[in-house]
């Protein structure tokens, strides 16, 4: 494993790839966090194609627009952002999946009422863009199963849920792709020592889905698999950027990736880990 | 109903013409169920969060003077003015600084205007406005105010701004290196 300063050295290196995939988890802390933000789109200037999945849609809409969704409402209710921070602080459960927003800039600049009204035209703006926001800094946005959910609209009136089981593509997708599926099972249970739960169920479901690639059409189903499937569209990029070691570090190896992990704390930087040499050995054998 | 009054005051006409326009839009969205007649929340079954939703996203928005959309389109181009004055007073602070707090108000004269447009106005209101929230004029790059200024060219020019304006001008803003949404945090 080798370990490198990203940020200033990822933009000034002649190896550079020119392109790089988002994993979720970049979309979503690109929303959420200021410092990340900034250190997610420095990474980004040293790359001239960037792509995702819309697998990467869906989860963002499961997380951001649902959350967008459920804070509109709950504003509406309350009628006051006041009220409605004190609700996230104290009342709403830490387990619950929306994330925590604050709004402390609306509320530290703008009197109660102003506040609340910007604040629900904030979130109805994020509302509005949907998963489209996503396009505007990607170049390209991999559609390999067709699934409905991430081109769903998003409003009050029409919350983010899941699609009826039969819009989407997943087996096709998974008969095209099968090599690439394989490979990623294979490397997982080749890393015993690095397999997770979430690792031991891609495997798992890989293994059954090629006698029956029917069952991945449960959507309960295939979301069990969605980091897999992320990979997978992400096959043919040299540089995967995400948040998730874990899975990403065994997944990443099969595909001859290099790996850009983003750490929690956004003061350390952005470590590069090149599987992109690693992966001949594997396939030798 | 107010319908049948033949002698309104300016405020019941006001509210009358805000019923009208709900009532038109109501019926083009709803088709037949809802066509040819109000309907209280109570009998869709919708909640409040609902009706208001709807009263929202009047496409037209709400009654709106040819005056009201002239001062509009002016406050626009004032802004884009301030705009260019930023960005050709390149590394003059003083003249960037004059030029943002200037477009700083003309915004607060369009936010002030938000009850007299679609809800996507007051939104691209917002969001312009919260970008230049606990922010001073030398935090943006030339990039970022040519972003903004693209955008509001683009928004001068569309009577009314739908959804997918909306959208695009997020994108816009996003791309030029614009931090839609840091007010969320």
């Amino acid at each position: 494993m080798s370990s490198e300063p990203s940020g200033d050295s990822a933009n000034s290196q002649q190896s550079q790839p020119i392109e790089v995939f988002l994993d979720t988890s970049i979309h979503i802390t690109r929303l959420e966090s200021d410092h990340h933000k900034a250190k997610i789109d420095h990474t980004l200037e040293g790359f001239r194609w960037k792509g995702t999945c819309s697998y990467t849609q869906i989860e963002y809409g499961n997380v951001i627009l649902a959350s967008a969704c459920y804070y509109y409402r709950k504003l509406k209710e309350l009628d006051d952002l006041e009220a409605l921070s004190d609700f996230i602080y104290h009342h709403l459960p830490r387990n619950r999946k929306y994330k925590q927003w604050y709004h402390s800039l609306l509320r530290h600049s703008f009197n109660r009422d102003e506040a609340t009204e910007r604040a629900k035209l904030l979130l109805q703006s994020l509302m509005t863009v949907g998963t489209k926001y996503i396009s505007g800094y990607c170049d390209e946005v991999r559609d390999g199963i067709k699934c409905a959910w991430a081109r769903q609209e998003v409003s009050p009136r029409t919350p983010w849920k899941r699609p009826d089981r039969a819009k989407c593509r997943i087996d096709k997708f998974f008969e095209e792709k099968k090599d690439t599926f394989r490979s990623l099972e294979k490397a997982i249970r080749q890393a015993p020592e690095r397999q997770t739960d979430e690792l031991k169920t891609f495997a798992d479901l890989i293994q059954q889905a090629q006698s029956n690639p029917s069952l991945l059409r449960d959507c309960k189903v295939c979301w069990k698999l969605a980091d897999a499937i992320i990979a997978v569209e992400s096959e043919g990029y040299s540089s995967f950027f995400t948040q998730n070691i874990k899975e990403s570090d065994v997944l990443c190896r099969p595909l001859k990736q290099k790996l850009l992990y983003l750490k929690q704390n956004a003061d350390d930087p952005v470590e590069v880990i090149d599987y992109r040499d690693v992966q001949s050995e594997q396939s030798d054998e | 109903m107010p319908y049948e009054t033949t002698q309104e005051t300016g405020a019941q006409a006001e509210v009358i013409s805000q019923y009208h326009a709900v009532f038109r839009s109501d019926t083009e969205r709803s088709g037949e169920q809802h066509a040819g007649r109000l309907i209280s929340s109570t009998k869709t079954g919708e909640s409040d969060a609902d009706q208001d939703w709807h009263l929202e996203t009047v496409p037209n928005g709400p009654h709106r003077s040819s005056d009201s959309v002239k001062a509009t389109r002016l406050l626009f181009d004032r802004c884009m003015q301030a705009l260019d004055r930023a960005i050709q007073g390149d590394g003059d602070l003083i003249e960037q600084g004059n030029a943002f707090f200037n477009f700083s108000d003309i915004l607060q004269e369009l936010w002030e205007r938000r009850n007299e447009q679609e809800s996507q106005f007051a939104q691209l209101v917002n969001i312009l406005q919260t970008l230049l929230l606990e922010s001073v004029p030398e935090d943006f790059s030339k990039t970022q105010i040519q972003s903004i200024r693209q955008v509001i060219e683009k928004a001068s020019d569309r009577r009314p701004i739908s959804d997918e304006d909306l959208a695009t001008y997020i994108k816009i803003l996003d791309k030029g290196g614009c931090d839609v949404f840091r007010a969320l945090r």
